[in-house]
């Protein structure tokens, strides 16, 4: 009896201070969920939700109640405002800086300033996608709001053939472009379903993080440091070439969502990164409209600084606040330049 | 090894056990050779630093102790002070005071200078240990203490692990009678001792590397950073220094008790303290009172007249910001706090501060938080200097404060700022209400066991998870 008495306030006394380090964890912002998983859309931004990351540098931001980053910007478009989406993975989210650095408040002032026309930016920016996720997101969710052109970001890395756990996929039915939604049928996904409500816990996403780590083999490194001595690799293994483009595929689905979004006459396409020439060469084909950054990009490298690099975290990642300066600034001259060309085609 | 690791979790499991089976004869041996397989984790090359110093001052103690002539006393005595501040000078400060004399020359018009900067890695813990070993041989020079009987059991003095690399700076007449007795702990130190590194552990990483993440990032780049922002980082770090360092010591003090030793206290939440000279009777215990007896003392204190004794201040408080960091900035951290403490001597006029409060309403209760306030801003305007970068930093800071700038994130600062002070505090109040640090125990006394066992299991398992996929931040009084 007593023993029963014992373990009943010991379980008690876990759960009532679990609760209260949850409330702690979220009031100060050590964790702060952000996501969830859509059975269609696959992992989407949670709404209404306060967001704080540290990645490479501290990023402090919301999601609104539309489930996309900042303040809500697109309710009632006036015919003579210019509505332009950002669309992309982790570079056009930006959760590395303050918002008021991102590339895209750079572009709202140079857009803005001595403009006939007020231009509206909206970041529908999505970490942790490749090509076919980025699309699905656009074709399912973006595109249900109204928008004058959409700038779609692009870099070699989501060309890569990587597997995402709760990531729609397209596929090829009869040429038609057809999402499909496997993962709502795998185990993983049945059993977050049913502990959805739990998924939004600050101590379910640190578990969850842990698992992770768990799985990806790390543990051992995490656990003894210094004294845990990585498996040397096999001397007689075959050695996969440096050049990495052998992970990606540029298999005919991928060539669909490219003709897809070539068709599509407000996206305009923005290679944030330098591409293998075989993409290269299918985008020029299919006739987008096309912003490339690697232009830019190795100019700031030429100057002998790192657009990469983060000096207050000593990492190297995404593009840094210098860079986003010089970026926003880069693509607010050329969005101009394709506004304009286009204006001009169109009065003829 | 990091006290908030793993590894350091495992290399206890292995210590622990050993030191408790075997014979008495072997505990000190099995202490040295753990405690310098902990410090040589780091960079074995720091094993040999800390060897010299221990053999010079023991064979000088032991001299000294022989000597009845005060010349050769005083001399033994210079040969541990050239020793161990030469070493302490060397590695901490030898670029900063050859940077600061290239600077001088320049600025008086003297041309660019270029001397020699060498590229020397600063050992860990070596400000510590060396003034540790310093209060023996000028303890032994005062004939207050007797030399250690055995060079093993001063080397473990020297090394212990637990307090090696961050303090409490031990002071001989304490430690060492322990460690030669060979203790095994008491049932009740076991208790304590898990009770303090579990609560030391979640101060140091949930409160101390949490508000570290936010504060780097302020502190690296201010000029990205608006007014409010700016704060916030300053409120954090205040935070975080306090949480990490008191943390640290509470997992050194916890780890001794599991050693059958007790260490002083370090902390006595500082930050609850009423006027500036309560709150260095409470920060840094171990240091202040290091400063004041070998230092402050040694000066001459009071016995010299007034003003000799404000200049006697201002020199130990300058030297202890000094002591912090090889950087100009920490010197005027210990001026500031030199020019309060001189300032509140003055306004004393001789009378002595009382150690605690008495109060007697509600009245009594708001001077009391009015003073506590007063104090806190008045240390958290001196922490701006000691977490700073540079000078250019910490006048932007102050600039930002002056021409204010608002941010859409003020409501979110404030709710972050109250949730790690209200953590903090509510750590400080339990134990200044129960004059314990172990304050979990008093439960025990009221029969909730199930209770003290449950928030020290969830404590431990949050901080395992959170370690687990966080990249640790070493504790930052590692750097000094």
């Amino acid at each position: 009896m007593k023993w029963i008495k014992y373990i009943t306030l010991y379980g008690l006394t876990i759960f009532v201070f679990m609760v209260l380090v949850e409330l702690y964890f979220q009031g100060s912002e050590i964790i702060l969920p952000k996501v969830e998983v859509d059975p269609v859309l696959g992992e989407i931004y949670l709404p209404n939700k306060r967001v704080a990351e540290f990645f490479e540098g501290y990023y402090m931001g919301q999601v609104n109640e539309h489930r996309y980053l900042g303040e809500v910007s697109h309710i009632r478009k006036s015919p003579d405002e210019v509505h332009v989406g950002l669309v992309g993975d982790s570079f056009v989210a930006g959760m590395e800086l303050f918002p008021r650095h991102h590339f895209m408040q750079v572009m709202n002032k140079e857009l803005n300033t001595d403009s006939s026309q007020p231009y509206i930016f909206t970041n529908f920016g999505k970490d942790g996608l490749n090509l076919s996720g980025i699309y699905s997101y656009y074709e399912k969710y973006v595109s249900t709001y109204e928008m004058d052109h959409v700038l779609f970001f692009l870099n070699w890395e989501n060309f890569w053939d990587t597997e995402r756990q709760f990531t729609p996929n397209y596929e090829l039915e009869n040429g038609e472009l057809v999402l499909k939604t496997d993962f709502t049928e795998s185990g993983a996904y049945q059993t977050y379903d049913k502990l959805r409500p739990l998924t939004q816990s600050a101590l379910v996403f640190l578990a969850y993080k842990c698992r992770t780590i768990i799985n990806s083999g790390q543990a051992p490194k995490v656990l003894f440091d210094k004294f845990y001595i990585e498996s040397t690799p096999d001397p007689t293994a075959i050695v996969e070439p440096e050049d990495e483009s052998y992970k990606y595929e540029l298999n005919e689905v991928k060539r669909a969502i490219l003709k897809k979004l070539a068709s599509d006459k407000k996206v305009i396409l923005v290679i944030d990164d330098e591409i293998p020439q075989e993409i290269n060469s299918v985008i020029q084909e299919l006739g987008f409209r096309t912003i490339y950054l690697d232009g830019v990009i190795k100019e700031i490298q030429a100057t002998g600084f790192d657009p990469y690099y983060w000096k207050v975290s000593g990492k190297w990642g995404h593009w840094n606040p210098p860079t986003h300066q010089i970026v926003g600034k880069h693509l607010s001259g050329e969005l101009k330049k394709i506004l304009h060309n286009s204006a001009i085609a169109k009065s003829k | 090894m990091l006290f908030n690791s793993f590894i350091f979790f495992f290399f206890l499991l292995v210590v622990l056990p050993v030191y408790y089976l075997l014979p008495a004869k072997y505990r000190n041996l099995h202490l040295l050779v753990s405690s310098y397989v902990f410090y040589g984790y780091w960079d074995w090359r720091f094993c040999l630093l800390l060897l010299a110093s221990t053999i010079i001052d023991y064979y000088v103690g032991r001299t000294m102790h022989r000597s009845s002539d005060p010349t050769v006393r005083k001399r033994l005595l210079w040969v541990s002070l050239f020793a161990n501040l030469g070493i302490l000078g060397f590695f901490k400060y030898f670029n900063f005071f050859i940077g600061s004399f290239e600077t001088m020359v320049t600025s008086m018009g003297g041309g660019e200078l270029d001397f020699l900067h060498l590229n020397i890695i600063l050992p860990v813990g070596i400000s510590f240990y060396t003034f540790q070993t310093l209060s023996y041989t000028i303890d032994i020079y005062r004939n207050k203490l007797e030399p250690s009987k055995t060079l093993l059991d001063f080397a473990v003095f020297v090394a212990f692990f637990p307090q090696l690399v961050a303090g409490p700076i031990e002071r001989a007449s304490n430690l060492l009678p322990q460690i030669e007795r060979k203790p095994l702990p008491s049932r009740e130190q076991i208790e304590q001792g898990i009770v303090l590194i579990i609560t030391g552990l979640f101060r140091k990483v949930m409160i101390g590397d949490t508000t570290g993440r936010i504060v780097d990032h302020v502190f690296s780049e201010p000029e990205y950073y608006s007014s409010p922002e700016l704060l916030m980082g300053l409120i954090l770090f205040s935070i975080q220094i306090y949480a990490d360092f008191s943390g640290y010591s509470r997992i050194a003090r916890g780890t001794s008790k599991l050693l059958g030793i007790d260490l002083m206290k370090n902390f006595e939440q500082p930050y609850l303290s009423m006027n500036i000279t309560e709150f260095w009777r409470r920060w840094h215990i171990s240091l202040s009172s290091w400063l004041r007896d070998y230092l402050y003392i040694s000066l001459g204190g009071n016995r010299k007249g007034i003003n000799r004794m404000y200049i006697n201040l201002m020199l130990t408080m300058l030297i202890g910001g000094l002591w912090h960091g090889a950087s100009w900035t920490f010197v005027i951290w210990g001026g500031l706090h030199g020019i309060y403490l001189a300032v509140h001597k003055w306004s004393l006029k001789g009378k002595r501060v009382p150690d605690e409060y008495t109060y007697t309403g509600l009245k009594s209760f708001v001077i009391y938080l009015s003073k506590v306030v007063g104090t806190y801003i008045l240390v958290l305007f001196t922490w701006l200097f000691f977490r700073a970068n540079s000078f250019d930093d910490a006048f932007y800071f102050l600039e930002k404060m002056v021409y204010w700038e608002s941010s859409v994130y003020s409501a979110r600062i404030f709710m972050i700022c109250f949730s790690f002070g209200a953590l903090t505090l509510l750590f400080d109040f339990f134990e200044y209400y129960t004059k314990s640090h172990t304050f979990l125990l008093k439960l025990n006394e009221r029969n909730l066991q199930p209770v003290v066992a449950g928030i020290l299991t969830s404590m431990l398992i949050v901080v395992l998870i959170y370690i687990f996929q966080a990249d640790p931040l070493p504790f930052i009084y590692f750097q000094f």
